[in-house]
C-alpha cells in the first residue's frame, strides 16, 4: 500500500486508510479526509514542504509527515 | 434573560452572524480559569426581549485539539453561563464536513438552532439547498442566513425567544476514536447529499487562484510582495495619524500648563499624566492598521495559504506554519500576538512561539529606532531606511537562531502536526474586518495602557522630587532621586558604552520600550524651553552635546549600535511578561524568558560595542 507521498500532482487516488496518532488522524478526518474518498494533490511546495490536497469540496494543506500516514491506491 | 452560545467551525461565518445579532454592544469576558477572552454581546434592541450571545472560538468538533477549542467546550458546559441553547453555525458550502459538529451538539442534549450561512457562494442556477429537508432530517430548526444583507437573522431570533429551555442538563460528549470521527463524516456526507446539490463558482476559482498563489515558485514570490506591501503600508498610512495623536497630547499638555500655571499639580497632570497617556495612544493607529491588514488577509482566505508557505522554513526552526499569525501580529504588539498563539496544538511549538514572539519588532521599538536613525542619518533617508530594515531583519534572525537551537536542545514528548483547512477565497467584509481589528487593538490598550501610564507617572515623580521647588530644571534633575539611582547603576551600563543618563532611559524602558524616548527627554532636560522646534529635534541637538565627565561624547556610532542591538533583542515590556505568565500558566516561563532575552541583549550589545569602539 502506498502513502500520499508516492502520489503524483494532479492525479486522483482513493484513500484507503489514515494511520497515526489519534489527535492527528481525528483532525484529518474532521477535514473530510476519510477512507473511501477520492483525493487529488493540487500542489507540492518545494523542499519537501506542505502538500495541498483536495477532497470533495475541501482544500487542505498538510505536511509531508502527515501525507505519509494517508494510505492510498490508484484510481484507474 | 436568555443566553445562547454560537458554535461553529473556523471560517463558517460565525463572526459575521455574531455581528448581525449583537451590533456594537459587546463586552469581552476574560474566561475563568484561562486567559481566553470571549466576546459576549446583547442582542440588538430591534429584536425586543433581553437576550445575550456568546461567541466561542471556532472548532471542528467537540473533541478539542488546541487550547482555544478546549475553551469552546468549557464555555458550553460552564454553569456560570447557564445556556438556554446553542446556535450551530453551518456553512452551506461545507455541510457534509460540518454536520458532525451539529450532531455532536444535539447528542449532548443542547437546544440547537441551526444558522445556515454562505449562501452567496452558491451559483444560483446550479445549486439547491433544501433547508426544509435538512430540518426534517435533523429534527432541528434551520434558518438560512444571508451574510451580506443579514436576512433570516430576525426569524432566527424570534424562534429563539419562543423556545423553551431543555429541562435536562446537557452531558459531555463521549470519548471517540479516529474511526468514530470517520463514521461521523460518512453520515454527514450522506445527509448533505440528500438535502443539497451544489456547484460552487467560488470553488472553481479558488482552485485556479491557488494554482498561482501556492505555485512552488510564484507562491513564495507573491508572499514576499504581499508582506512587503503590508508592512510598508503601515508606515505611510499610520504616520500622519500618529503625528496627529502625538500633536494632540502635546498640545493638551501645553494647554494645561498655560491654563493652570507652573504649579506642581498642573505639571503633574501635564508632564506626568497627559504625556503618559500620549505614550499609550500614539501606537494605536499603527497597531490598528496592521491588524486591519491581517484581518483582511485572514477573511480573504490568504492567511491560511501564507501559513502553508512558511510552514517549511518555520518547521526547520522547530516551529509550525500555525505560528505565522502570532508572529506576524508580534510586529504590531506582543500582547495580542501571544494571545493568538492559543490556536497552536503542540506544546513544544507553542512554547517556542511564545518565546520568540517578543523578538519581532513591535511598534514600541519604532520611536527608539526612529530617534537614533534621525540622529545618525539627518539628511539621508535612504540609509535610514536600510538601517530600519536591518533592525527588523535582525530581530527575525535572532528569533530564528534562538528557536532553531532550543528546538534541538529541549526535548518535548509530543511532536506537533500541520493540517490546515484552506478556506474558499472570498471578499473580506469591511465591517467584520474593522470589528476584528478593534477587538485585537483593545488588548494593547487595556493590557499595556495602565502599566505605561503608571510608570510614566512614577518616572515623573522620581525626576521631580525631592527638590521640586528648584526652578532650574537641570539642577532639579541632577539632585533628583532618579539621578541617584542612575549613578548607582552606572557600572552596569558602562560596558555598553553609555553613561548613567542612558542607563536611566534603558531602565525605564522596562515599563515599555517607547518610554525610553520620553525618559531621554527628561534626563537630557529637553522640553521646557518652549521654542518652535519639534520635541525630537530638540532631543537630538541635546544628544549631540551630551558628554561624559571627561569630555567624550556619549552618543557615538559605537554606543548607538550597542543601544540599538539592546533594544532589538531585549524584552523590555512588563505587559508582555504578564501575558506570557498567564497564557503559559507558568511564572517560570515568564521569568525565564525575561531573564534570557535581557541577558542575551546585554551580552550582544556589549560585544557590538567592543567591536566598534
Amino acid at each position: 500500500m502506498n502513502s500520499l507521498i508516492d502520489a503524483k500532482v494532479g492525479q486522483s487516488y482513493f484513500i484507503q486508510d489514515v494511520l497515526g496518532d489519534p489527535g492527528v488522524s481525528e483532525r484529518i478526518a474532521e477535514l473530510g479526509i476519510i477512507p473511501g474518498r477520492e483525493i487529488i494533490i493540487q500542489q507540492k511546495l518545494p523542499f519537501h514542504g506542505p502538500y495541498i490536497v483536495k477532497v470533495r469540496s475541501t482544500f487542505v494543506s498538510l505536511r509531508r509527515e502527515e501525507a505519509a500516514i494517508i494510505m492510498i491506491r490508484g484510481n484507474e | 434573560m436568555k443566553r445562547f452560545a454560537l458554535v461553529g467551525s473556523p471560517n463558517s461565518g460565525k463572526s459575521t452572524l455574531f455581528n448581525w445579532l449583537t451590533g456594537r454592544k459587546q463586552k469581552v469576558v476574560n474566561y475563568p480559569g484561562s486567559t481566553v477572552d470571549i466576546a459576549v454581546g446583547s442582542g440588538l434592541s430591534i429584536y425586543g426581549a433581553d437576550i445575550e450571545f456568546i461567541d466561542t472560538p471556532g472548532t471542528y468538533s467537540l473533541y478539542p485539539k488546541s487550547q482555544d477549542e478546549e475553551i469552546t467546550l468549557q464555555a458550553l458546559f460552564d454553569e456560570k453561563w447557564n445556556l438556554d441553547g446553542v446556535i450551530a453555525v453551518l456553512d452551506s458550502t461545507q455541510m457534509a464536513r460540518q454536520l458532525p459538529l451539529v450532531k455532536q451538539l444535539k447528542d449532548c442534549g443542547f437546544n440547537v438552532f441551526i444558522a445556515l450561512t454562505m449562501f452567496d457562494l452558491h451559483t444560483k442556477d446550479q445549486s439547491v439547498v433544501r433547508a426544509d429537508l435538512l430540518e426534517k432530517e435533523l429534527g432541528l430548526p434551520v434558518f438560512p442566513i444571508d451574510g451580506i444583507l443579514g436576512g433570516g437573522v430576525k426569524s432566527l431570533v424570534s424562534a429563539i425567544l419562543k423556545s423553551q429551555k431543555n429541562s435536562n442538563r446537557p452531558v459531555h460528549p463521549k470519548v471517540v476514536t479516529a474511526k468514530d470521527v470517520q463514521n461521523e463524516q460518512v453520515r454527514g456526507q450522506e445527509l448533505a447529499d440528500r438535502v443539497a446539490k451544489s456547484r460552487l463558482s467560488a470553488h472553481e476559482w479558488t482552485e485556479k487562484l491557488d494554482q498561482i498563489l501556492l505555485h512552488p515558485l510564484m507562491g513564495g514570490l507573491i508572499f514576499f510582495v504581499v508582506m512587503t506591501l503590508l508592512f510598508s503600508s503601515i508606515y505611510w498610512m499610520a504616520a500622519p495619524l500618529m503625528d496627529f495623536v502625538d500633536g494632540f497630547f502635546a498640545d493638551s499638555a501645553d494647554w494645561v500648563l498655560s491654563q493652570f500655571g507652573n504649579g506642581l499639580f498642573s505639571k503633574f497632570i501635564s508632564e506626568g499624566v497627559i504625556v503618559g497617556m500620549g505614550a499609550v495612544f500614539v501606537f494605536v493607529p499603527q497597531i490598528f492598521i496592521l491588524f486591519v491588514g491581517i484581518s483582511a488577509l485572514e477573511d480573504s482566505g490568504y492567511l491560511a495559504r501564507a501559513a502553508t508557505i512558511v510552514d517549511k522554513p518555520l518547521s526547520l526552526l522547530g516551529l509550525n506554519g500555525k505560528a505565522f499569525v502570532p508572529l506576524l501580529s508580534g510586529f504590531a504588539c506582543a500582547v495580542p500576538a501571544m494571545m493568538a498563539a492559543r490556536s497552536m496544538n503542540s506544546k513544544k511549538e507553542k512554547w517556542l512561539t511564545m518565546l520568540v514572539i517578543p523578538f519581532m519588532t513591535c511598534s514600541a521599538r519604532l520611536p527608539v529606532y526612529a530617534l537614533f536613525i534621525s540622529f545618525l542619518f539627518v539628511h539621508e533617508p535612504l540609509k535610514g531606511g536600510v538601517l530600519m530594515a536591518a533592525l527588523y531583519l535582525g530581530g527575525i534572525i535572532v528569533a530564528a537562531v534562538v528557536a532553531g537551537l532550543l528546538a534541538r536542545i529541549i526535548k518535548f514528548e509530543r511532536k506537533g502536526f500541520f493540517v490546515m483547512e484552506l478556506p474558499l477565497y472570498r471578499q473580506p467584509k469591511l465591517k467584520s474586518v474593522l470589528k476584528n481589528s478593534l477587538f485585537r487593538s483593545r488588548a494593547y490598550i487595556v493590557k499595556t495602557g495602565p502599566v505605561i501610564l503608571t510608570l510614566s507617572i512614577v518616572l515623573w515623580c522620581l525626576s521631580t522630587f525631592p527638590n521640586y521647588q528648584e526652578m532650574d530644571t537641570h539642577k532639579r534633575l541632577e539632585s533628583s532621586y532618579i539621578a541617584k539611582v542612575g549613578q548607582v547603576i552606572e557600572p552596569v551600563f558602562e560596558p555598553m558604552g553609555v553613561d548613567w543618563r542612558v542607563g536611566i532611559g534603558l531602565m525605564t524602558a522596562f515599563a515599555a520600550r517607547e518610554v525610553f524616548v520620553s525618559s531621554m527627554a527628561v534626563v537630557l532636560n529637553v522640553g521646557d524651553d518652549g521654542d518652535e522646534e519639534s520635541l525630537r529635534g530638540q532631543l537630538i541637538s541635546q544628544m549631540r552635546q551630551t558628554k561624559f565627565p571627561d569630555g567624550r561624547p556619549v552618543f557615538t556610532t559605537a554606543s548607538i549600535a550597542s543601544i540599538l542591538v539592546f533594544f532589538m533583542v531585549a524584552l523590555q515590556c512588563i505587559s508582555t511578561s504578564s501575558i506570557a505568565w498567564r497564557e503559559m500558566a507558568s511564572a517560570r516561563f515568564a521569568l525565564g524568558q525575561l531573564l534570557f532575552m535581557n541577558v542575551l541583549a546585554y551580552v550582544m550589545s556589549v560585544i557590538i560595542h567592543r567591536i566598534l569602539v
